[in-house]
């Protein structure tokens, strides 16, 4: 019999667990799952994971009803019943229970099947935290990216705030774009705020990517919305526009990832904001001369990367810039690239009219299994069939499959996500460093 | 709150509602007022939320109109507008259809809910209508037919009724619909009275508006006009503008567009409703009238039975959440995933959106690097398992095309079967799994359906596809928690496939009841595997663990059964197996620690007479048990122990502790969702508490003051001087793994007691 290998692209998630992770994102929230605890456990662990805060004392202290020894996403515990006669007296305890936590805002996210049965979320808030924010999903985007669903989490927290307009303040800019999937995003937002502060900018708020409830009723000031990953913000950024003055702000060829591309991203910021780049600029160039001694060092005078093959698996706004990262900084050529079916994006689109033109149209939208290539950048859990299958090494972009706690700082995004990139490289192909 | 303000989200300045019961004259009354407020000059939106779709027939001269959800499902978001949905009808009153599914299938209610969110994201509020006419579908028979009551839509509700009965009542089950959404104030204008012209009906109605405290605020007699303008595909405002009924409707029109005070909604109970409105005159001649919650249920037993589910006879075999009535932990849909795709060779089809397949699959793929990390167990190939990736729109139009793809994607991996699971989004909705069955297999190729070639458990018989194509109907949760998808799962694939005429084979013996999920598993099943190969043991099958449907086939062949686990889980897999196939089992589950091991081992050896090669194995390992205590005792000597456990297995923790000349102070055992049976051999020697809880531990920890606390859950803060470890809820098995603890234990007794870390939190 032939027996196909299942592919893991059969097990992605999508807009619900986008919904969940986008109401996670805010720092001092509390998301409540409406729906049956089969839906809770994998993205409770998975916020703990992406999101650790130091909020669990006590796991017997998070029993049922609602939390089940896990400290994140309180849930309904839909059953059977409720599906017939509806849940909204559950809803109503399990919101008093959660604000016994004393959240900034709450987000109620419809199960699939919670959706269904319609129960009045509203009322219900109203009747068990009448002052408190809430923000509502009632059908999260099911079987749709999980950008989408972040978009629509992260829009419904923006809805429920309702943040005041206010005079725009110079020289101010909120992140866009970034999610708490993304690997090392505090990280990253702690980069990003660097860099803008040697340009005197500063950050107010990063969007979807940890900021408490106060940076939110910030936004409005912001003279600018920075675009780190397109996916992520193209909604958002159009709800923010519609109501705010603030303008929309971002490098053309997606997120600042590795050196070149973070120059740009800083740039194009600060063009926004007529502002003068160079402090930045010189900061990023720094470190670059500082890391191409290194890969000197550690590429020695036998062997070296160039030649080497990689694929990227991931969405446009991150292959587009490893993608150009790694074929003119380092010397490897692009053998798959797949952009979680976003194909037709202008992004997406210049992705493909770039790889047209170094002569690789051939890979675009290639499975990565069919290339076999030295190196593969993707998510957790294709990074790690990656390596089970020998492929020659895997960087995690996103999801991480093991729950390694960030005790140093780590970024992935400006010039030290840059460094991060070159090193976790060197370390997974070392193999091929010593021919 | 949402503090997204009214105003943004209205659709119009002025939103009516005109509920009733089904067939009592709602789109009829809802049209005329239409064209009577567009001709008094107002500009008119009016929404069918009915998938009849007939709300707007008169407005349009009897034009059927395609519908929001039928626009929403062949439309790509990018590329709607409302131009194809907003149908412009008599005196410029803009007409809009939300339609619905098929009858049977699907969830109109939610149909409701997407046509209205559709309309909003596509900006109709934008329009500038003075009043917007929401003509809704008879009883709120569920929560997405009460969407237009919600606050950024109708701000004021009519309810159509007739003397009738049942128009009362239906009526009455409105009022309590509407009173779920007053949270912002009363909503109710009044009722409007579409006379049957039957005896005493005035008198009726007029009874229940006094028990509801709401006037009626037009009475429309039956009528040759209005019958005459509907023959037409008009209302009376256009066909008889001069007419007496044309005359009523635009007063009414006129009194709607004025009405600025609602009124609360009061319901009556049932028992008020008959006796006020029916003075109990044919109080018998009803039988119960409240049906409609078991609507859907109904519906879904005669629609939608599953093809190939357990038969309801076996479902006595009960997970403890099931059968105690109590809060699920994990559904059904996900047990029965993670058991299936242990079988080798067949594809699991996971009918629901994306994220049920993926929660599943991370599930499987996470507890095998766990495994892989902690003991270099083999991490397998990926999970055989695949989604119909249902979308909003298969919500709510059914399921069954997305699932008759995904049957077709499955059959064309070439597997020996196809199970289907089922989610509670496809529970919930109804599909009909026999017809995707059917439809996807005249969807493919003879070639490709006609027989399975490579199917060795079918003893050379040729089985076609469809009998190979089996559907287990857990429905999400619906049907239980997680362990009791283990349990169906079993029971399917036993009573399918386990061939009753296969007869034993000598010294062969079948796994049955290991944990899929945990870490142990593999390294448990080598510990267990070597000891069966000393006594000269076979292991014919692993129900259900990295096994094939060949072995499945031939499960009786297995001499004797062996039980993974004794938990209620495992138990309930036991007595399956033993009822239905007269399966024998040896009376303990695998062994943990020396003493339990030693057991095991003398029960094994006696079925199949292998009592000398037992013997020689226990002895040696008796010796190196002894050895590997006699340095341990001395620090874990007059020790006093203290448990705390949601573990009901928990003898050979005490073996351990006693063979160490430990002191056990006291057991207390915390409620579990994995059992409801606490068996110790040792119950009476030491204290002991069932339901103990976590306050009495905090309370009993510092009192006792023990030497060493075991628990299944660290936590943070423990107190000063006292020693916490955690043991396993699946320990390791055989007779090495109680030495391995005791060996940490002794460590612990060498550290101090509180590691620097916690001193800083």
């Amino acid at each position: 019999m032939t027996y196909n290998y299942y592919e893991i692209g059969e097990f992605q998630p999508d807009g619900f667990t986008g919904a969940l992770l986008a109401g996670e994102s805010v720092r001092d929230g509390a998301v409540i799952l409406h729906g049956p605890t089969g839906c809770r456990a994998h993205h409770s662990a998975m916020s703990e994971s992406v999101f650790p805060r130091d909020d669990v004392p006590e796991r017997l202290n998070f029993l049922e009803p609602f939390y089940f020894g896990q400290p994140r996403i309180p849930t309904t515990y839909l059953d059977g019943d409720d599906f017939v006669f509806g849940a909204r007296e559950k809803l109503v305890k399990a919101i008093s229970a959660t604000m016994k936590r004393n959240p900034s805002i709450i987000t109620i996210i419809n199960s699939p099947g919670a959706a269904l049965i319609g129960d009045n979320i509203v009322q219900a808030v109203a009747e068990a935290a009448p002052s408190a924010p809430c923000a509502v999903v009632d059908m999260s985007p099911l079987s749709a990216s999980l950008a989408e669903g972040y978009q629509q989490g992260i829009i419904s927290i923006l809805e429920a705030l309702s943040p005041v307009r206010q005079v725009i303040e110079p020289r101010t800019v909120a992140l866009l774009g970034l999610s708490v999937a993304h690997q090392h995003w505090a990280g990253g937002v702690e980069e990003l705020r660097r860099l803008l502060a040697l340009c005197n900018i500063k950050a107010l708020c990063a969007v979807g990517a940890g900021s408490p409830v106060e940076e939110y009723h910030a936004l409005p000031r912001a003279a600018c919305y920075a675009v780190l990953h397109d996916e992520y913000a193209a909604r958002i950024g159009q709800w923010l526009t519609a109501r705010y003055e603030g303008r929309l702000a971002g490098h053309d060829m997606g997120a600042p990832i590795g050196f070149a591309a973070t120059a740009e991203w800083i740039e194009a910021v600060a063009g926004a904001l007529d502002v003068d780049p160079a402090p930045a600029l010189k900061d990023i160039l720094d470190e670059r001369c500082r890391v191409s001694r290194l890969i000197g060092q550690a590429t020695g005078s036998s062997a070296s990367l160039k030649g080497m093959t990689f694929a990227v698996d991931a969405d446009p706004s991150m292959a587009f810039p490893l993608a150009a990262w790694l074929y003119e900084y380092m010397g490897m050529l692009p053998v798959a690239i797949e952009t979680q079916g976003v194909t037709a994006t202008s992004l997406a689109v210049r992705l493909q009219e770039w790889l047209t033109d170094i002569g690789c149209s051939d890979v675009w939208q290639r499975p990565w299994r069919a290339a076999q290539p030295d190196l593969l950048l993707a998510n957790g859990l294709q990074a790690a069939q990656a390596r089970q299958s020998g492929c020659g090494g895997a960087i995690d972009l996103m999801l991480p499959t093991s729950a390694h706690l960030d005790i140093v700082p780590k970024a992935m995004l400006g010039s030290k996500g840059g460094a991060w990139l070159v090193e976790h490289l060197l370390r997974e192909l070392s193999w091929a460093l010593w021919a | 709150m949402n503090k997204t303000s009214h105003s943004e989200k209205a659709i119009s300045r002025k939103q009516i509602a005109i509920y009733g019961k089904g067939g009592i004259g709602k789109s009829t009354i809802s049209a005329n007022l239409s064209a009577a407020m567009a001709i008094a000059g107002a500009r008119v939106l009016q929404i069918g939320c009915d998938p009849k779709q007939d709300s707007t027939r008169l407005l349009l001269e009897g034009r059927r109109v395609r519908t929001v959800l039928d626009y929403l499902r062949a439309t790509s978001p990018a590329d709607r507008s409302l131009e194809p949905i907003v149908h412009i009808g008599f005196a410029g009153v803009a007409c809009i259809e939300a339609g619905g599914p098929e009858p049977g299938v699907g969830c109109a209610g939610r149909g409701i809910l997407s046509a209205l969110d559709l309309l909003e994201s596509l900006g109709i509020g934008s329009c500038r209508y003075d009043v917007a006419l929401y003509d809704v579908l008879g009883d709120v028979v569920c929560g997405g037919f009460a969407v237009p009551l919600r606050e950024q839509y109708a701000d004021v509700i009519y309810i159509v009724t007739s003397g009738e009965f049942m128009s009362l009542y239906a009526a009455n089950n409105i009022l309590r619909g509407v009173l779920n959404f007053e949270e912002k104030g009363p909503r109710m204008g009044g009722l409007i009275l579409n006379s049957r012209e039957l005896a005493h009906e005035n008198e009726r109605v007029q009874r229940f508006a006094d028990a509801v405290h709401l006037p009626i605020v037009a009475s429309f007699p039956r009528s040759e006009e209005i019958a005459a303008a509907e023959q037409l595909g008009q209302t009376v405002v256009q066909s008889f503008p001069k007419g007496v009924m044309a005359g009523r409707f635009v007063r009414l029109a006129g009194d709607l567009l004025r009405f600025v005070s609602p009124l609360p909604a009061q319901p009556l109970s049932p028992d008020g409703l008959e006796s006020v409105v029916l003075n109990g005159a044919i109080h018998h001649a009803i039988s119960s009238p409240f049906v409609a919650p078991s609507l859907m249920q109904a519906g879904k037993s005669l629609l939608n039975g599953p093809a190939n589910s357990p038969p309801a006879r076996l479902r006595q075999y009960h997970s403890k959440s099931v059968k105690g009535h109590e809060v699920l932990h994990g559904c059904a849909f996900n047990g029965a995933v993670h058991t299936l795709t242990q079988i080798m060779n067949v594809v699991t089809l996971a009918h629901g959106p994306r994220s049920c397949a993926y929660i599943s699959g991370h599930g499987m793929v996470s507890a095998a690097r766990r495994a892989n990390k902690r003991f270099g167990s083999p991490l397998g190939p990926v999970p055989p398992l695949v989604s119909s990736e249902m979308d909003e729109g298969v919500v709510i139009f059914g399921g069954n095309d997305s699932l008759e793809k995904g049957i077709v994607k499955a059959v064309n991996k070439n597997p020996e079967a196809v199970f289907i699971v089922t989610t509670c989004a496809a529970g919930i909705i109804g599909d009909n799994m026999q017809a995707a069955v059917d439809g996807a297999i005249r969807s493919m190729s003879p070639v490709d359906t006609s027989y399975v070639p490579s199917s060795p458990c079918d003893g050379g018989s040729m089985l076609s596809v469809a009998d190979r194509i089996i559907s287990i109907a857990t429905d999400g949760d619906i049907n239980g928690d997680y362990m009791q998808g283990i349990i169906d799962a079993m029971i399917t694939v036993g009573g399918r496939f386990i061939d009753r005429t296969v007869k034993p084979d000598p010294d062969t013996v079948n796994i049955v009841g290991e944990k899929n999920l945990a870490t142990n598993t593999e390294t448990n099943y080598i510990s267990v595997h070597k000891m069966l190969e000393a006594l000269g043991l076979r292991v014919n099958c692993r129900f259900i663990r990295n096994c094939t449907l060949e072995q499945i086939a031939n499960f009786l062949k297995g001499r004797l059964n062996l039980l993974a686990s004794a938990d209620l889980c495992g138990r309930t897999c036991r007595n399956y197996l033993a009822d239905n196939f007269g399966a024998e089992f040896l009376s303990a589950a695998f062994p943990v620690g020396f003493k339990g091991t030693k057991e095991w081992l003398t029960e094994l050896a006696g079925v199949f007479g292998k009592e000398a090669e037992a013997e020689e194995i226990i002895k040696q390992a008796n010796l190196r048990y002894e050895n590997a205590l006699a340095p341990l005792r001395p620090s874990l000597k007059g020790k006093r122990l203290f448990i705390v456990t949601q573990s009901y297995q928990i003898d050979w923790v005490l073996d351990l502790a006693l063979d160490l000349d430990m002191e056990i102070m006291k057991v207390g055992i915390l409620q579990s969702s994995w059992d409801d049976e606490f068996v110790s051999k040792y119950e009476g020697r030491f204290p002991l508490v069932l339901s103990y809880t976590r306050a009495r531990r905090d309370e009993e920890i510092c009192s006792l003051a023990p030497d060493l606390t075991l628990t299944n859950v660290l936590w943070r803060g423990q107190p000063d001087n006292l020693r916490v470890d955690a043991i396993s809820m699946v320990p390791d098995a055989g007779f090495e793994s109680g030495v391995a603890v005791a060996q940490r234990w002794h460590r612990l007794m060498q550290l101090p007691p509180k590691e620097g870390w916690r001193h800083d939190i």
